[in-house]
This record gives C-alpha cells, structure tokens and sequence, in this order.
C-alpha cells in the first residue's frame, strides 16, 4: 500500500465525509443503514483511490457510489458495520423536520413519486446539485436530467395539488 | 423548493466538524486498514457497474511460509507473569506473532465466539470474532469489519485485517486446511470481525454470492433476463430448490426496490429474473419482476459476462 494512495485518500475523506454523512441521513430510515451506507462508500473509494476524480467531481463520484450501495443495500450484500459511526450518526436522527400538517403532507406526496424522481428532486433540493452535476452523479446526459427533472417536478407538483398543498412554488421552481 | 428541502432530516452544515470527530477517525482507520485488494464488494461503481473479483490474500501467502516453523504454546504460558503472551491456544483458536501479523488459526468453527475473543484477549488484542454461514466460494473471507476507537495508523505501521483459508485454496474439513485470520500488529482500538464458514444444511447465507459464478450451484448458468419459467427448468435440472425475491425496478432500470409485504406473491411464469443468488446449501434465489426494463435494475446495464462462468 502505497503513501501516495493514502495521503491522497485521506485528504478526499475529510472534504467529502460531512456530505456523503448528509446524503445517507437524509435517504436512510435508520441510523445503522445511514452508518452502513457511509462505510461501504468509502471502503469502495478506498479500494479505487487510484482512479478518484479530482477537484469537485469526487464528491458528484462518491454521490454516485452511495447512491449505487443504497441500491444494493436490500439485497444483504456483505457490508461492512462500524459502531462507534452508528452512535455518531444516531443523533443527526435526533431532530426530525418541522413544518407540521402541511409539511406532512408535502412528504407523503414526495414519498409516493417514483423512486428516480425522488432522487433527481432530492440531488436538487438537498445536495444543491445542477443539472451537469447530476449528470455526473447519474452518469448520464446533462439533456437527459433536464429532461427527467421537468417532468419529475411536473408530477410532484400535480401530487401536491392532489394533496392539496398550494403547489405554484415547486411547478415554478428555477431550472437549473 | 424550499418546503423539499424541510423535508431533509438534516442539512451538510449541521454536520460541519464531524470529519474531525470519533466517529470519522475510526471509520477512516477501519476502511485504510484493510489492503484494498482484499475485502470484495458486491456493490458495482457508478456508470460502469463491475464487481471486484479479488479473492486471493497477499498475506495468506506469507501467513503460510510463516506458519510451517511455528509452535504453539498453551494458556500456561500466560501465568509466568510475563505480561500478554506471544501465542495462545485453546480448543477454538490458536493465535500466534508472526513478524508483523497476528495470525489466528480456527480450529472450530462452531465453537463459542466467547472462546476466539479469549484467544485474542490472551495475547492484548481486543478482537470479537464471529464466523457466519456463507456460499463455498466465499468461505474465509471477512464479510464485515468493524473497528472502534483505532487511531490513525502511522507511516509504516503494520495494520491490515484479512481473511484467508490457509494452506490457499484448501477444501476445510481437509487435513491440515484451516479459516485464518491475519491482523497488522499496530492495529489499535476494538476490532469486530465477521468471517465466512461452510454452513450447516439448513442455514440461510450471510453473503451476496452470486450463484452462476465458478464454483457456485448454478455455475455458467445464464440465468440474467431470462424468463421465470426456464430458469426454474435449468434449478430443477440440477436438483436444486428455488425461492423469490420480488424486486420493483425503477423505470429506467437503474437500481430497484423491494417490498417486504409483498414478498409472498405468486411469482408468473412469463416473469424476468435480474439474478440468482446462493441462499442456502441447495437452494438459489431468484431476484424477479413481474416489469421487464431496459437495463438489469441490479446493474445499471447488462450483468457483467464473466459472472457467469463455469
């Protein structure tokens, strides 16, 4: 094992940890999924060091790694449990959302949109990602997540209006 | 999208300083412990979904040089006073200093875990050995670790963990062939370890194997978007039993869910299977779905070829 592999590694983990951590919360039902989620996603990274794209796109990778072991992670594939992170995760599932009834109601119509649509709203919304990042992220064209984001906005919005929350301010949202 | 982003359990910067905290650190030093060649991962890289193959051990090989001239001594060594021991042995475990590595040679693999931790403890390593049921071909690898309170290893520093069936390759229930576990000598903190053993007739598997692989039941079967009801001609074929799993691809065939609820569904001839996995001695599972998509929702894209060989 080299030290070149290392140092490099190292200094990805901490400009990554908090939001590959931030990415597996907010998508994980429990802690000890998020915490599995984040180790898995390194332990990969650490095993491809030598091909980790630099600058910001390594963050857009790791996104696609985590998103790919949150895939599988049904599947019982062999993970690796770290415990100290499931008591370091555990509190960020301390506080739970604000917002009451309406908030409530915006999260049953999310959670009913198809799966791909929730993760291209939730890259948007919570990662802060734009379409060419997504792009990265999904490994797919920068048309095509435009595309799939105009229709996945369009059936959240008509979800809301079933639901009915005022729904102007997610059909009017900004393109990205 | 600001109602969206309430909805986030929480936001990156609530979570700013936590790279420095305990949690990282240990995470960080568990996952740079291991040789990247070594832990294999069933879970494919974006874009270009490929599993790593890696079996083979570097430090199996050395663990076996190692190992010819050694001896062993007993829990009597450890009265003398001297401070921990440099080898121990009981009926489950024998642990033994090899230059720069433990090594742990099972002797039992359905002893009392109790029974490794005390081996370990013997000579000042805080290890929680347990051996979980797994396919053939995954039999001695480490199937999960876990480490707490390690410290960050320093240059030089001997600190990898891995699995190994020793001598490499052996058949266990053979003569002389052992599950061996190597640990770096500088490994710190509370190490927790799951390591792959044949399983009993009857025991479900605690690993992803895929099940058309070399070695496995349904070795160089092409079993992967093809139709329910030849698949199970070929399972039967080879006298073997399957049961489903009912998978939900997303519409572009880019990962999938599973329902739990709805696991029990009759399953339709004309239905497509994605996969089949080992899941007990004699027994495959079928992931399945009633939709057929463009791409294998387990892979993004086609499963990859070599998967699938004899």
């Amino acid at each position: 094992m080299d030290d070149d592999r290392r140092i490099r590694f190292e200094a990805v983990y901490e400009q990554t940890y908090e939001q590959i951590l931030g990415y597996a919360v907010r998508r994980c039902d429990s802690p000890e999924d998020a915490a599995d989620v984040v180790s898995e996603t390194f332990a990969i990274a650490w095993r491809r060091a030598d091909a980790l794209p630099r600058g910001d796109e390594v963050r857009l990778w790791l996104y696609g790694v985590a998103r790919n072991v949150l895939a599988n992670h049904r599947r019982g594939a062999a993970r690796w449990r770290l415990v100290a992170l499931d008591v370091d995760v555990a509190d960020a599932y301390a506080h739970s959302p604000e917002g009451g009834v309406e908030l409530s109601a915006i999260a049953r119509a999310f959670k009913e949109l198809p799966d791909s649509d929730r993760e291209l709203l939730s890259l948007v919304a919570w990662e802060g990602l734009d379409a060419g990042q997504i792009a990265k992220v999904l490994d797919c064209s920068r048309n095509a997540v435009r595309i799939r984001l105009y229709r996945a906005r369009k059936r959240f919005a008509k979800a809301l209006t079933g639901a009915g929350v005022c729904a102007h301010r997610f059909a009017a949202v900004e393109t990205v | 999208m600001n109602e969206l982003t309430d909805l986030a359990r929480v936001r990156d910067d609530e979570l700013a300083g936590r790279a420095s905290g305990a949690g990282a650190r240990a995470l960080l030093a568990s996952v740079t412990a291991v040789d990247p060649d070594e832990i294999p991962h069933a879970v494919p890289a974006p874009g270009n979904p490929r599993r790593r193959r890696t079996r083979r051990l570097l430090a199996g090989a050395l663990a076996t040089a190692a190992l010819a001239g050694a001896v062993v001594l007993g829990p009597s060594f450890l009265e003398d006073g001297s401070g921990p021991a440099t080898s121990y042995a009981n009926s489950a475990i024998e642990v033994r200093r090899e230059g720069d590595q433990w090594i742990a040679r099972i002797r039992d693999p359905l002893a009392d875990h109790a029974l490794y931790t005390e081996g370990f403890r013997a000579v000042g390593l805080d290890v929680e050995l347990t051996l979980v049921p797994v396919a053939p071909g995954s039999v001695g690898r480490l199937v999960k670790v876990g480490m707490r309170d390690a410290k960050p290893p320093a240059p030089g520093d001997v600190v990898g963990v891995s699995g190994d069936l020793e001598p490499a390759g052996c058949t266990l229930g053979h003569e002389d062939c052992a599950l061996t576990i190597q640990v770096g000598k500088d490994l710190t903190g509370k190490v927790q370890l799951s390591l792959g053993r044949p399983a009993r007739p009857g025991e479900h598997y605690q690993s992803f194997t895929v099940a058309t692989r070399k070695g496995e039941m349904l070795a160089g079967v092409r079993v992967d978007e093809r139709p329910v009801r030849e698949v199970l001609a070929e399972v039967h074929r080879r006298g073997l039993k399957a049961v489903f799993e009912i998978i939900e691809p997303n519409a572009d065939g880019n990962g999938y869910g599973m329902n739990p609820q709805r696991q029990s569904d009759p399953v339709g001839d004309d239905w497509t299977v994605w996969e089949a996995v080992a899941d007990q001695p004699g027994v495959v599972r079928l992931l399945v779905s009633e939709k057929r998509v463009a791409n294998n929702p387990l892979y993004g894209g086609p499963k990859p070829p070599e998967d699938t060989s004899e």
